[in-house]
Parts: structure tokens; C-alpha cells; sequence
């Protein structure tokens, strides 16, 4: 089949792609669009480093068809700081020392960002819950979980 | 003292998203490689048809073991692509090069491969039996290492109680969440290859043997690392070769990037072992001998096997004086997907094995198990089993922290109080561990590092070396040496990428070496600087190179403040007055005396120690095990950035979270079973309870600032206390990895008196 | 290789197209389970009908003693559901012990059901509440209880051409006890290797009405009556429950026969059958 045209908004710019329906969002964002902070871990909806926010929801990226995101709000990690300015999720990252190898800290930040999008003052429990479908090998999620909480303060 | 919290120079970039990893990395004219790989564990290649698979729209070509200019693997090594015989499923037997991902799919698919099956043994066990299939050699043994002391007949004789255990761990992997990939972009010169290994100049050395060309051609890049715990060395080299070889040959960039699937079933492991202890003690507490034997699966090929091993039989009996040791340690060569270094490194089997041995002798002598522990621990001018006076031994400071975090005793009798005719019960368990630092005198290889610094016109810094950032901070811990040895601030020193044209060969980013080793070449290079620096500022001020102190940016005198200059002054002075503004630092560790037949002798020059303790709730009904609070005490020598510190200390124990209960690779026939997360689980955030890590500081005689490596000995007690917490809240013990819903319930019946099958 | 991709708006829309295309066509809802059997190579759609713009099958509503639940659904919004909460709290539970928030926020009611996976965490409990599908057609509707919808592991009675539509379910009684319970390897991301679900009714410690289900025990979910029976009209105390643990126990040996997971499974479904129901009875939250 010919590729489709998508309409859809990402990181706050409306933009219109040609790909072909097979191809996932993750696929489309890391292969077609050059946005390499959206990773890939397992393809299956396992790992969660491929989450992105759409219309203020974490999804995982790797199990979307490019069609269905038409008329949607994307996010993704490159979205986040805003006029270089850092989101106050990223530097609580860096400050609480929640970040090692990195490679899951793109879909971490994208699971809290939605998390605080739809609510502002989580508690512990309603983060840890928040970031159960992202997985990391390197921390033990402790930095990450205080990262998001004092974020969120 | 060191600014205890700087930021990493690494994480700025990976907040952003803006970190390159190695399929973030894109190439003009860029081909793509799938690997064709033997479904079978053993099987010798007849015949390869590749005629369907270059028919396939974009199939460029298909290489296999014929195409390879030099060699495809050392002898006993695995091949990059089999010459003739597979010994596991997953060895790659031919490369399908394509101009997309898809088209290298289809054509894998496409290619036809015969195969003549032989006949394939799983077991160690059945591996050692003559008559057994042969993977290598003549008796399929990979390695042996041996641990003598004393005479162990001899103290059983003396022993009040003798017991036998065994022991199993099982295989586990190492899942860091970027898979395995490597680009190879073909040059005039030669060939640049770009690859997330720890290694990489063991990953050059493989890439310059399979291509026939000089090591100084081989230019290995190392883009950002997303996590290694030890599976990107050989297998990255593999990836590595693979890509350089479709390279040279089509002339054009490859990219070698595996799905989650081809990782789990292509990549190394840790190794799985049976363990029989046999231990004698007297009432009293004190051990007297202890007999060990352990046989080890080394998968396919011999990888890392003898060091691991090697390192097994020295820490078997852990950290405690035992008069009388005979340890036997043996790993196998069978058709199973290869075992090789994983976080850790040998030690983990044995600290699991070791410390429920310590804990069910304490509560069959009824001594309480940490004062059992201090009874027979290792302290300052003790005598190892190895036979080293044993020095700067922390274990009893880390018991005492442990004991304090944890209020072992009151806790221990609350939890006696607590009713247990419910569901869910409640238990308390510790281990200890220790662990030799870097390769040691009993032979992982020879152990040392180089480091340069080049001060620039302006003052700033650049800094070359070998250290691969896999997420531990570890060039920001070299960041932190040089700004301390020369009183500058760290935004002032730029880590170059690990790039193997320019920075020293130092070994690879392992066994927990980094910041002793590397640490320490970069420590000398700072001095190197500093001593130059000096000469010139001591002219430039009137003074004795002696008297000046390198402190906030500045050299200056200190009896007299007129006296001060800044640093970049003196870097600018460099230049103009034609001195070196050069540091270069080549460290090795003290090598001891090593007897390899006894295995005796200063197995490693320094060591660290830990203690931990879980609490555990059981869910007697499902088998359901939580690690409610776990507190990880650990003797760091120095901690440079406690928070970094802690960070680590996490890490390793969810890792041991996983290890203990629910991680198992799953291997049916030489069959991988459990090929992606879906079914080989790692913890997830709500898996995770409290994690207390807690800091000894002792500082080191050798590390630079007195640090100690941190990586590996996070993993080793984890399994252990969480084994010996369970076993306190049962009444009952799991003896073999991993204590799942199904071990955990059998023995909660058992202990109920209910049998399994009723 | 996907020929055609359609995105209809309106569920006509969506039941012509599939009533004419030729080839091999999949629905798409929330692609959590098709996308990872399309790359499996399980499946290779020639066509594709992605209901997921389809707004008519997205909404939940009461509709006297029944709760009608869009078969577009998702997780997420069923469990954060104002009238899910109210009235039938156990949907919620069920809904949340699924995957992870993300796989929540796409996998839906409809996709759980057919897909027929003997391990889907939400569709006992819609089988706990009689829930009945609703199927549409080029050329008209059918209602088909979910538990004779599924007809064995991964397989529905689904026709080429149907789309389930909306789950009808009944709203029980006020004072219905409801338990949840999913066991699995971690605490997300997990494989239910056993759920249960479990609906109380009690007047004066006399049991009404009980429904009760252990998932994943069995190729089909499917609530087991003959517990049930012998629960009603009892006076209910612990003695009792420890009998229907045993019977429920029995049931499942009854309907697969010895297996290698039996070992675990077995006990564990007697364990989990008294837990639900002492939960449903008392609200014990210790073994929710
Ligand atoms: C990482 C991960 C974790 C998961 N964890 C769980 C879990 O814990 N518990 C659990 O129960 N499930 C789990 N699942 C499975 C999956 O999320 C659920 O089964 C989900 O309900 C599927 O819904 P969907 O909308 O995504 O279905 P889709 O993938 O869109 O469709 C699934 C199947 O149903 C068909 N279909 C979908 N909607 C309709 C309809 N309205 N009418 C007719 N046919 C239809 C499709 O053609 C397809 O064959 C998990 C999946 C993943 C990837
Ligand atoms: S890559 Fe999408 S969840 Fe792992
Ligand atoms: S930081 Fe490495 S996986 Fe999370």
C-alpha cells in the first residue's frame, strides 16, 4: 500500500508525514523524523523507553501505527524543555542524580511529565505507580522516584 | 575536601534526549545486517544456499565464514560466523547485508542452510562423563581453579557439627535496556567502527583479527553506553566484527542493531553453578574447615570463564577465617547459550552459597546469625583462605552500621513476636560479602591503565582515557581527581569520547577496576601537570616549585597571598615558554605472589567489604515474596559523590532483587525460552520497596582519593539476605535460585505440612 | 503486507468496509495485542480497520440495571470512571491490574474479550457480572455472553465482519461484597498466573448470590457454579469458605486434568478462592 499522509502535532508544531500504516510511531520518530530520544528497548510495550505523551497520555511509541496518531498531540523527550529552558522534570533528573546509563531516562521523563500533567501532587505511590511500565536496569528507581517527587513539589 | 556533589558531566545531554547512543547514529549510504542464526545446539554446517535471499529486492549480500579475511574466532572462541561446526542455538552462521532493515529480514529468512545434527549435551554434569559429546577439546573442560589451605580432614575431625549443602544458581542476564548494535563506516585509512562496549580495545583486537588488519587501523568509537553490567566485551566485539566485515567488503557504512530477541538469544550470561559445601564448626561458633565444590556451565565457549572461576574459588568461603580449605572449581563447556562476565564477576554464586551456609550453621548452633558473622568474619591481620594477611578489613564496621540501621536485635524480636497463623509473614535475613578489587595476581590478565591530560591556551582541560561511561559515573569521577589534585573547577575539563586513535589502551571498564585503576593513571597525570605547573609558576612568582598549593583556580604561595597566580595564566605561560602542558599517568595495581597450583598466595592487593540486610513479607498462600526494606551497608573507601554512591548501591540491589526472585533465562534443549521482557522479568518500580544504602568510608591505600570500585560488589549480598530473610520467615529454606512464586510456595506447604501433591 | 488501511469515523463505516474487502482484514483498537502478533509474524493483515477514531464506541453509561461499557474503552478510563467507581468498584480493580499505565491508557474493554487470552486480567470479571457483548454486523446485532463468546484460549466466536461493540453488564445490588485479586511474577508488567474475581450478596449472613471466577486456571474463563450452588442459601462462616476452597480447587483439576503448573496452580486456587470471598464478606483489606 502507498504511504498515508498524517497530519498531527508534535512538540507543539503541526506537522504532516508520509509513511507507510505498518510503520509504528516509534519507528516514524526515530527513523523518518531524526528524533533519536525516543528509544527502543523491546517492541513489545515491555521496556516503556520508547514512551511518548499523546494527548496528555503515556503511550508506548512501539505500539502505535503512524495512522493513528492523526489529529493527536505528540510529545516526545525533545518537546519537553521549552526556549532551552530546562522542564523542571529534567532538572530535578539531573539534580537528584536520577539519570546513569540514560537510556531509560527519555521514557522515564515522558511517563512523569504525564503523570504531573493530570496530577500535579502525586504521592509516592501514584509516582511509583506511574512509572511501573518503564523499566530500569541501572538505578533501582529510587533517585528516579525522588526526582519526580521533588519535581513535582 | 572534594565538592561532594557535582554534576555529572554525562547527564545533561541524556536529559534532554539529545545523547547519542549507537543507533541514534545515521550514515550516508548506509546498509543494514541481519545474522542467520543455527536454530540448533549443535550442528555442523553442510551447505549454505544464498541464492533465494539475493533475490530479494535490496539484498546486497550474503557473507558468510568464507568471506572473512582473517580469523573467525581463537580457538575456542565464539566465531563471528561459524567456519563448520554451530555449538549453540544462536551461533550466527551467515550475514545477510541489505540497503534497509527490512529487506536484511526478509533475506535472512530467505537463506537456506544445511545442517548435519550432531549429537548435544546440556548438563555439566553429563558434559564431564566420558562418552559425552564433545563441544571443545578432549573433556569438555573450560577451566579449573583450586583453593588449598590447611587440612580439612583435619579440622572436620575437630568440628562439632559437620553439615553439607548444595546449592543452585541459576542463568540470568544481564538486560541492560539498549540491545546490542555496532556501525562500521569503511575509510581510506581503514576502518572506523562505532559500538557501546566497555571494552574496546579487546573489541579492536577481535575486529583487527577477523579483518587481518593492524590494531591501528581498527579506529573504535564509543558513543553514549545505554548500560553494560559486563555483556558488551566479546559480544559487542562480535556485533563489531560483523559490521566491519560487511563494511570492508560492500565498501559502504553497516549497521548491526538487534532486536531484543536476537540479544537475549545470541548474548552471554552469567554463569549457573552447582555448589556442594561441606563446612565444619565447633559449638562455640568457630569454623574449622570447609570443603567446596563447584561446577559452573560455560555455555558454549570460553569467554571470561577461567577468571570467573578463578574468582569463585578464591571468595568461596567469603569473608571469614577458615582455618582448613579445599575448594575444587570447575566450568564445563556444553551446547549452552555462552556464559561470560556479568556484574559481579564470579562472586555472587558464591556469597549466595557461602552466606546461607553461615546463616543455617548459626541457627543450628542457635548463635544469633550476625554475631555469628563476627565470630568468624575476616579482620585486620586475619589469614585468608587464600592465605593473605588480610588488611584494612571493614566487615565489622559494616556489621555495626548494619546492625544500627537495621536495630537488628530489637527487630529480630519483634518479628519472633509476631503471629504467624495468618497468610503473610514477616522475615529478617543479612549477608555479607567481600570482594578482591580489579584482576588480582591470580590472573585475570594483565592489569593497567594509561591517561592524558592536555591543558589548553586557555586553561581548560582535556582529558583522555580509556574509561567507558556506562552509566556509573565514571568519567566524572575522573572529572573530580583532576580538579582536585589541581584545585580547578570541573566545568573546566572536558572528557573526550573513548576513542581508540587517541586515548591509552587501559583494559577494559570491568571488574569494578575503573576508578581504582583508570582513577589512578589519571591521578598521576594531574600530578604530572601539577609538577610542570609548578615549575613555571614558581619562576613566574619568585618561589620554590615546594612551597605552592594549587587550590580554587589558583597556584599561590601560601605564606605569602601577593604570591598567586591564576591557572590559566600559567597555561597561557606554558605556551609562550614552549613547556609541556602535558600530563600522562600509567598506573598498575601491586602484583602479589601467586601459587596457581595450591591457589594460594595475595590473590588480589586490596578488597571490599559489605553488609546487608532485607526484610521480607511472604504471602504464605501464593508464595509471593516483597522485599519490603533492604539496607545495604557498604565500605566505599571514599565517597566522592555520596548521592552517585547510593545510586549504584540501588542499582545493584534491584538487580539482586531480580536475581533472587524472579529473573531466570530459560533454556529448554539449548533452547533460549525466555527471548524478551515480556518473559524475562526485571523488577519494575513497584517491585522495589525501601532501599536504604548506607556508606562505610575507609579509605583506600591505593584508589585515587582513597575511593574504592563500587559497581560490582553491590550485586554480590543481595540474593543471600533476601534467601536468609525468607528462610527466617518460613522456618524452612529455598536453597536454589531463583525463590519464585512456585519454589517459595512448595516450601511454605512443606514447613504448613502440607505435601506439594496433595 | 498491508493493502489497505481504513480510519472510519462512524461504526457503518466500519462494518461496510469489512463486509466487502477480500482479503485477510484485522480491527485495530488499541493495538496492544495485534501490534505484537504483527510482529511476531503471527498475523499478516492485508487490511486493516482502525476503529480507534470511532467516538460512538468510546462511552459508558447506565442503562437501568446495566452498566453499558463501550468496547473502545480503555483501561484507564474504565478504571477512572465516575459510575465504574460507584457502582461497580471490581471493574476498576480489574482494569487496573493490567500491564502497565501505559498499556492502560491504549489496550481496551473490547480488545481483552477478543483477544481470549486464558491470562486477560479484566475479562473475568466481566464474566463475574454476566456481562454480555454486543455484536454488530453489516446487517444487524447480536448478544452473546462474553463467556460463550470466548470458546477457547485465544478464540471467540467472533464471525468475520463482527464488531463487538459494547459490553452490557449488571450492575449488582447494593451490599454486594466484590473482591479482586491477580497473582503474577512483579507487580506490573506481569502474566496473571492466576486471577480471581468474586460477588457477595448476603441478607442476615445467609448467602444470596455469590459469583465467583479464578482466571487464568482454566482455557476459559467461566464462573464456577457449582461452588456457587453450593454456596447459596449457607449461613456463611469460615468453615464454609474453606469448603468452597477445596470445591473450587476441584473444579479446576475437573477441567484441565493434571499439568506441570498444577503443582502451583492448584493450591494456589484454593488459597485464592477463601481470599476472595473473605474479602467480598468482610472487606479485608489485608487480602485485597
Ligand atoms: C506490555 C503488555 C502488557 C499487557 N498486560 C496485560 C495484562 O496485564 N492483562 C491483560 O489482560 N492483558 C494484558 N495485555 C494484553 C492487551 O493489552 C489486552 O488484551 C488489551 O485488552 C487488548 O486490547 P487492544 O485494544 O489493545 O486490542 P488490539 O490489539 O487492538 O486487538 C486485539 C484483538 O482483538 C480484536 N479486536 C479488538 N477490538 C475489537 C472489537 N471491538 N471487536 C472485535 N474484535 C476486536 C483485534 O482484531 C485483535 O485481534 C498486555 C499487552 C502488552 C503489550
Ligand atoms: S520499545 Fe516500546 S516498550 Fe520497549
Ligand atoms: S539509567 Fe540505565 S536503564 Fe535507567
Amino acid at each position: 500500500m502507498p504511504e498515508l499522509k498524517i497530519c498531527f502535532n508534535l512538540n507543539g508544531r503541526e506537522v504532516t508525514v508520509m509513511a507507510p500504516p505498518d510503520m509504528t510511531l516509534l519507528e516514524l520518530l526515530r527513523e523518518k523524523l531524526d528524533l533519536t530520544g525516543t528509544k527502543k528497548g523491546c517492541e513489545i510495550g515491555e521496556c516503556g523507553a520508547c514512551t511518548v505523551i499523546i494527548n496528555k497520555k503515556a503511550v508506548n511509541s512501539c505500539m502505535v501505527l503512524v495512522p493513528q496518531v492523526e489529529g493527536t498531540e505528540v510529545i516526545t523527550v525533545e518537546g519537553l524543555s521549552q526556549n532551552g529552558e530546562l522542564d523542571s522534570l529534567q532538572q530535578s533528573f539531573i539534580k537528584n542524580h536520577a539519570i546513569q546509563c540514560g537510556f531509560c531516562t527519555p521514557g522515564m521523563l515522558m511517563s512523569a511529565k504525564a503523570l504531573l500533567m493530570n496530577n500535579p501532587n502525586p504521592t509516592k505511590e501514584e509516582i511509583k505507580e506511574a512509572i511501573s511500565g518503564n523499566l530500569c536496569r541501572c538505578t533501582g528507581y529510587i533517585q528516579i522516584i525522588k526526582a519526580i517527587a521533588s519535581a513535582s513539589k | 575536601m572534594a565538592d561532594s556533589s557535582i554534576t555529572r558531566v554525562d547527564v545533561l545531554a541524556k536529559a534532554l534526549g539529545k545523547a547519542k547512543y549507537t543507533d541514534d547514529l545515521k550514515f550516508d549510504n548506509m546498509l543494514y545486517l541481519k545474522v542467520v542464526r543455527c536454530p540448533h545446539p549443535h550442528a555442523r554446517v553442510i551447505g549454505i544456499n544464498k541464492e533465494k535471499a539475493l533475490a530479494i529486492e535490496g539484498v546486497v549480500a550474503v557473507l558468510t565464514a568464507t568471506d572473512i579475511p582473517g580469523l573467525p574466532c581463537q580457538p575456542k572462541e565464539r566465531p563471528i560466523l561459524v567456519p563448520e561446526i554451530a555449538r549453540y542455538a544462536g551461533d550466527g552462521v551467515a550475514l545477510v547485508v541489505a540497503e534497509s532493515p527490512k529487506a536484511a529480514l526478509e533475506g535472512a529468512e530467505a537463506v537456506r542452510v544445511e545442517y548435519e545434527l550432531l549429537e548435544a549435551v546440556f548438563d555439566p554434569e553429563e558434559a564431564l562423563k566420558t562418552g559425552a559429546p564433545l563441544v571443545h577439546g578432549d573433556n569438555n573442560v573450560a577451566a579449573q581453579s583450586k583453593v588449598c589451605k590447611g587440612d580439612v580432614e583435619a579440622g572436620f575431625k575437630e568440628a562439632d557439627l559437620i553439615l553439607e549443602r548444595e546449592y543452585n544458581t541459576h542463568r540470568v542476564e544481564h538486560a541492560p535496556i539498549e540491545p546490542e548494535v555496532a556501525i562500521a563506516v569503511p575509510t581510506f585509512e581503514g576502518i572506523t567502527v562505532y559500538c557501546p562496549t566497555n571494552s574496546p580495545f579487546q573489541v579492536r583486537q577481535i575486529v583487527a583479527e577477523t579483518m587481518a588488519m593492524p590494531q591501528s587501523q581498527i579506529r573504535l568509537f564509543q558513543p553514549t553506553i545505554g548500560g553494560s553490567f559486563g555483556s558488551k566485551c566479546y559480544d559487542a566485539g562480535v556485533l563489531a566484527s560483523r559490521a566491519a566485515l560487511a563494511a570492508k567488503l560492500t565498501g559502504r557504512p553497516c549497521k548491526i542493531v538487534y532486536t531484543r530477541e536476537e540479544s537475549i538469544v545470541e548474548s552471554t550470561k552469567r554463569h549457573p553453578y552447582k555448589m556442594k559445601y561441606k563446612v565444619g564448626v565447633k559449638k562455640n561458633g568457630k569454623l574449622t574447615a570447609m570443603e567446596v565444590k563447584i561446577i559452573g556451565d560455560s555455555g558454549a565457549y570460553k569467554s571470561k570463564t577461567p577468571f570467573v572461576i578463578s574468582r569463585s574459588s578464591i571468595e568461596a568461603t567469603g569473608p571469614y577465617v577458615v582455618p582448613n580449605v579445599h575448594t575444587e572449581a570447575i566450568c564445563v563447556y556444553t551446547n549452552n547459550v555462552t556464559s561470560c562476565a556479568m556484574r559481579g564477576f564470579g562472586s555472587p554464586q558464591v556469597a549466595y552459597a557461602s552466606e546461607l551456609l553461615m546463616d543455617e550453621l548459626a541457627e543450628k548452633l542457635g548463635i544469633d546469625p550476625l554475631k555469628f558473622r563476627r565470630i568468624n568474619g575476616l579482620k585486620d591481620n586475619s589469614l585468608s583462605a587464600t592465605g593473605q594477611v588480610m588488611q584494612n578489613v571493614t566487615l565489622d564496621e559494616c556489621l555495626d552500621k548494619l546492625e544500627q540501621e537495621i536495630k537488628w536485635s530489637s527487630r529480630k524480636a519483634e518479628l519472633k513476636q509476631q503471629d504467624k497463623t495468618g497468610s503473610i509473614v514477616k522475615g529478617l535475613g543479612l549477608a555479607c560479602m567481600y570482594r578482591g578489587e580489579s584482576f588480582g595476581s591470580a590472573g585475570q590478565g594483565s592489569d593497567y591503565a594509561g591517561a592524558t591530560l592536555q591543558v589548553q591556551r586557555d586553561g581548560s582541560i582535556t582529558l583522555y582515557s580509556a574509561m567507558s561511561e556506562v552509566g556509573q559515573g565514571g568519567h566524572t569521577m575522573l572529572v573530580r581527581v583532576v580538579s582536585e589534585v589541581l584545585g580547578i573547577k570541573p566545568s573546566r575539563i572536558f572528557v573526550s569520547p573513548v576513542d581508540t586513535c587517541y586515548v591509552p589502551d587501559s583494559g577494559p571498564t570491568v571488574a569494578t577496576r575503573g576508578t581504582y585503576v583508570i582513577g589512578n593513571a589519571i591521578r598521576l597525570a594531574a600530578e604530572e601537570v601539577k609538577a610542570k605547573f609548578a615549575e613555571v609558576a614558581a619562576e613566574e612568582l619568585g618561589v620554590r616549585p615546594e612551597e605552592l598549593v594549587f587550590k580554587d583556580e589558583r597556584i599561590y604561595c601560601p605564606g605569602d597571598p601577593s604570591k598567586s597566580i591564576s591557572f590559566s595564566r600559567i597555561a597561557a605561560q606554558c605556551y609562550l615558554k614552549s613547556k609541556s602542558p602535558y600530563g600522562y599517568g600509567w598506573w598498575s595495581p601491586p602484583v602479589g605472589s601467586w601459587d596457581r597450583e595450591k591457589g594460594q598466595g595475595e590473590a588480589y592487593s586490596s578488597y571490599v567489604y559489605g553488609a546487608c540486610a532485607a526484610e521480607v513479607e511472604l504471602d504464605l498462600d501464593l508464595g509471593k515474596v516483597e522485599v519490603m526494606k533492604f539496607v545495604a551497608v557498604h565500605d566505599v573507601g571514599k565517597a566522592l559523590d555520596k548521592e552517585e554512591v547510593k545510586g549504584q548501591i540501588a542499582g545493584g540491589v534491584s538487580m539482586g532483587i531480580g536475581y533472587a526472585l524472579m529473573e531466570d533465562l530459560v533454556v529448554r534443549q539449548g533452547v533460549v525460552k525466555t527471548v524478551n521482557f515480556d518473559e524475562y522479568l526485571l523488577p519494575t518500580s513497584l517491585d522495589i520497596h525501601e532501599i536504604i544504602p548506607v556508606i562505610v568510608e575507609q579509605p583506600s591505600s591505593y584508589g585515587p582519593l582513597g575511593a574504592k570500585g563500587l559497581g560490582e560488589p553491590v550485586m554480590s549480598a543481595v540474593a543471600p539476605a533476601i534467601l536468609n530473610a525468607i528462610a527466617d520467615a518460613l522456618g524452612t529454606r529455598v536453597y536454589d535460585l531463583p525463590a519464585n512464586l512456585e519454589a517459595v510456595l512448595d516450601k511454605a506447604r512443606a514447613a504448613k505440612g502440607r505435601c506439594c501433591n496433595d | 503486507m498491508i493493502k489497505e488501511y481504513y480510519q472510519p469515523l462512524k461504526l457503518a463505516e466500519a462494518l461496510t468496509f469489512l463486509s466487502v474487502f477480500p482479503g485477510p482484514v484485522h480491527i485495530l483498537a488499541g493495538g496492544t495485542d495485534l501490534l505484537v502478533n504483527m510482529r511476531k509474524g503471527q498475523i499478516k493483515p492485508e487490511g486493516i480497520v482502525d476503529l480507534s477514531k470511532i467516538e460512538e464506541l468510546k462511552t459508558i453509561s447506565q442503562e437501568g440495571d446495566n452498566l453499558s461499557i463501550g468496547a473502545l474503552v480503555t483501561f484507564s478510563e474504565l478504571a477512572a470512571h465516575p459510575l465504574v467507581q460507584e457502582l461497580i468498584s471490581v471493574l476498576a480493580c480489574g482494569a487496573k491490574a493490567v500491564g502497565s499505565p501505559q498499556i492502560r491508557n491504549r489496550g481496551t474493554v473490547g480488545g481483552n474479550i477478543a483477544n481470549a487470552s486464558p491470562a486477560a486480567d479484566l475479562v473475568p470479571v466481566l464474566v463475574a457480572l454476566d456481562g454480555v457483548a454486543v455484536i454488530a454486523k453489516q446487517n444487524g446485532l447480536r448478544k452473546v455472553p462474553v463467556a460463550e463468546l470466548i470458546v477457547g484460549p485465544y478464540k471467540t466466536s467472533l464471525e468475520p465482519g463482527e464488531i463487538i461493540i459494547r459490553i452490557e453488564v449488571n450492575v449488582p445490588p447494593k451490599g454486594t461484597g466484590m473482591a479482586y485479586k491477580k497473582v503474577g511474577r512483579r507487580n506490573a508488567l506481569a502474566i496473571s498466573r492466576l486471577n480471581g474475581v468474586c460477588l457477595l450478596k448476603l441478607e442476615d449472613e445467609i448467602i444470596k448470590d455469590v459469583s465467583l471466577i479464578i482466571g487464568s486456571a482454566t482455557p476459559t474463563p467461566h464462573r464456577f457454579t457449582d461452588v456457587e450452588e453450593y454456596l447459596v442459601g449457607k449461613n456463611i462462616s469460615q468453615e464454609l469458605l474453606e469448603e468452597a476452597g477445596v470445591m473450587a480447587r476441584e473444579h479446576v483439576l475437573a477441567v484441565t486434568g493434571k499439568r506441570p503448573s498444577s503443582n502451583y496452580k492448584l493450591p494456589v486456587v484454593e488459597r485464592l478462592t477463601v481470599r476472595l470471598l473473605q474479602v467480598a464478606w468482610k472487606g479485608d483489606k489485608a487480602y485485597a
